[in-house]
Parts: structure tokens; C-alpha cells; sequence
């Protein structure tokens, strides 16, 4: 037994109230360590000392990446969170404010063609008129609109319908700003 | 049991850290055998112990030599825990106890001493009640004989309160007590399934 095994003083010491018990498993403890082959320590000293002279000699690897690259992707992720959210406030906040002016504007026309106060413009106007003017002017107005709706919303019937709109509006203009006819006949027996 | 100074044990750590052999030699004196000592009596098998225990100097060797280990007065806690380490990785592997196959070996070679007092059947009585023990306390009670370490050492090495420790440890000492006395870990018998205690 070598002088680092436990003696029986320091084992009796652990339970006085059963020294026998700790008699006997410190003599088990004994036949288990004396079970060591004869020449296993010279094994394990040959080899222990290839062993560190192996892990003295080889480089230091030292941990670079991973953590770093870890570390890297939850800052992208974290970024591109905090994108998703920008953009969906922002989006909303658009939505929110096409609606909101859509409201406020709740007692002009909707839309390009709907509206008692269009149609009842349209109906009292005269080429030239005061009525025609203000129907000129309310037709702006709800084409603006109308643009709003549409850019909001994306609608693209929505934007047929403007553009349609737009166009009669126009060809209204030239008609009302065009040659009489009269002028007209002139010119095509000119022709 | 006297430890080593930490002056003495740092610089003996950084003679083995380089390789010197007699650095190493003492190392493997002072430790060899206990470590030995506790696998063995957890595994049941010579040469597995022998197998174990090399793997437990190698890696602690290794560990040194890579100067993983900066020396705090705590080599044997740590020492002992790469064994216990090593022992677990073990149990899983074989998922159960070897048939212990050194009884010859012990009778021969570590019998009983003459005048110990102690008879062979109490022995192995003793051995088949430990090998009952849940395996928390046995690893306290192996821990504490077969490597002989100090509570403080073990409670360190196992991150446990000393009072606790001490406290498993009486249990675990009153169990083997009422095993042993109820015959339920005597040799006369019941060759209780090892696996039990090995599964753990």
C-alpha cells in the first residue's frame, strides 16, 4: 500500500458510530487497489508522458469562428427583425393615412362616376357655365381622390376607372374649348 | 492524508505539463493507484480498470501538456472527476456490468490480510451490498475509500454542499449497514442482478 492511501484513522474517523464498516471498506478499498498488475504504473508513467509531450508539442488551436459567426447571424437576424417592423409601421402608417384623408373627404365624391353631388353637377352644367366650372373643379378633386385610393390600395380597376375618367374629363375640355360646327363644315369643304 | 503543498504540486504540474518523466512518475505514484483502486471497484474488471485508468492519465497528461489545467489546489478533485468521467462513459457503453472476472486474481493476489479481521464472505458481502447503493452514494462511498478524498474534495469535485455530502454520506453508510445485516448483501446469496447498479 502506498503512503497515499487512506489509513484506517482518517476511515474510522468518517463514522465512529460503525468503525467496523469503515474497517472493512477500507480494506475493501485496499484489495482493489492492490489488484494493480505488477508494471502498470511504468505503463501509465510512458504513457502519460508521450501523452503530454504530444499535447506540449502541437499547435494551439484556438476557437475563431464559430462563436463569432454565431454571434454574426443572430445580429442579422436581429437586423433584419427590426426591418420587418419598419416597414410594416411604415405600411401602415400609409394605410392609415389614405384612409384617414378618404374620410375626411367622405362628403365630396368616392369615385370618378359616384357621388349625388357629381352627377347633380353634371346634370345642371352648361358648356361655359359656372356649373361647369365648378363640376371642372370637383372633378380634380376627385380625381386626386381617387389616385390616393388607388396608390394605397393598388387597385388597378381602381386606376382603369381614374384613367377613363380622366380621359372623358378631357375630351369634355375639347370639346367645349374646340371649333363650333360651323367651323367645322368650313373646314371640311375646304378640304 | 498530508497534500501536497500547492507550490510543489504547481511546479510537479509543470514539469509533467512538459513531459519530464520523473514528474510523471510521481504523479502516477501518488494517484495511480487509488484511481486504479476506484474504477476497479466500479467495474469489477482488472483490465478494464487498467484500460480506464490509462485513459484517465492519458487525457489528464494531455490536458497538462495543453495547458488546460492552471493549478488552484485542486488536481485531485479534478483528476478524480476525469475518472468518474471515464467510468460513466464506460457504463454506457457496455449499458451493463462485466461478469467480474479476477476472482482468482483477488484471491491471490489481495486477499484479506492475515489478523485484518475481516473474512473473505464479509468482503464480498460488502461488495454486493455497495453494488445496491443507489449510484450517488456509492459514488460518494468510492469516492471517499477508494480514492481517498476529503469530503471538502469531493463535495468540490461533485458541486455539492459539505453538509449535504456528509449527510449522503451517512446514508449511504447506515444503508449498507442494514444490507449487510439483513443478509439482502451478503455472500451467501442472492446474486442480485449487477446491472442494477451499473445502469446508472
Amino acid at each position: 500500500m502506498t503512503d497515499n492511501t487512506p489509513n484506517m484513522n482518517e476511515m474510522t474517523f468518517d463514522n465512529p458510530a460503525d468503525a467496523a464498516l469503515d474497517a472493512q471498506l477500507a480494506i475493501l478499498a485496499r484489495m482493489d487497489g492492490l489488484a494493480m498488475p505488477d508494471g502498470f504504473e511504468t505503463t501509465l508513467v510512458k504513457a502519460s508522458v508521450a501523452a503530454a509531450k504530444a499535447a506540449a508539442a502541437a499547435p494551439a488551436l484556438r476557437i475563431a469562428g464559430e462563436a463569432r459567426v454565431h454571434d454574426a447571424g443572430a445580429r442579422v437576424a436581429r437586423t433584419q427583425r427590426w426591418h420587418a417592423t419598419a416597414m410594416k409601421l411604415a405600411a401602415g402608417l400609409v394605410l392609415v393615412a389614405g384612409l384617414a384623408t378618404l374620410a375626411r373627404r367622405e362628403g365630396g365624391s368616392t369615385g370618378p362616376n359616384s357621388g349625388g353631388t357629381q352627377v347633380a353637377s353634371t346634370a345642371t352644367a352648361k358648356p361655359g357655365g359656372k356649373a361647369a366650372q365648378n363640376a371642372n373643379a370637383g372633378t380634380s378633386a376627385d380625381t386626386s381622390d381617387w389616385a390616393i385610393v388607388t396608390a394605397v390600395l393598388g387597385d388597378t380597376p381602381a386606376s382603369d376607372m381614374r384613367d377613363l375618367w380622366t380621359d372623358t374629363a378631357s375630351l369634355d375640355e375639347r370639346i367645349k374649348s374646340g371649333p363650333s360646327s360651323s367651323d367645322l363644315l368650313t373646314s371640311e369643304g375646304s378640304l | 492524508m498530508t497534500e501536497p503543498g500547492t507550490d510543489d504540486m504547481a511546479t510537479l504540474l509543470a514539469a509533467a505539463a512538459r513531459g519530464e518523466e520523473p514528474a510523471w512518475r510521481e504523479l502516477v505514484h501518488r494517484y495511480g493507484r487509488r484511481v486504479f483502486a476506484l474504477v476497479k471497484s466500479r467495474c469489477g474488471d482488472v483490465d478494464v480498470a487498467e484500460e480506464i485508468t490509462q485513459s484517465v492519465f492519458a487525457t489528464v497528461a494531455a490536458k497538462l501538456g495543453g495547458g488546460e489545467y492552471a493549478e488552484q489546489g485542486k488536481f485531485e478533485p479534478w483528476l478524480f472527476r476525469v475518472a468518474m468521467n471515464r467510468l460513466r462513459d464506460h457504463v454506457r457503453r457496455v449499458k451493463r456490468r462485466p461478469v467480474s472476472s479476477d476472482d482468482g486474481a483477488i484471491e491471490g493476489a489481495a486477499s484479506p490480510q492475515a489478523g485484518s479481521g475481516v473474512s473473505r464472505a464479509e468482503l464480498d458481502g460488502l461488495r454486493e451490498a455497495m453494488e445496491q447503493l443507489a449510484p450517488a452514494d456509492r459514488e460518494i462511498v468510492e469516492l471517499r475509500h477508494h480514492g481517498g478524498l476529503s469530503f471538502k474534495q469531493i463535495a468540490e469535485m461533485l458541486n455539492e454542499p459539505l453538509g449535504t455530502l456528509l449527510a449522503r454520506h451517512h446514508r449511504a453508510l447506515k444503508k449498507l449497514r442494514e444490507l449487510l445485516e439483513s443478509g439482502e448483501g451478503g455472500a451467501e446469496g442472492k446474486k442480485q442482478p449487477r446491472a442494477k447498479a451499473a445502469g446508472a
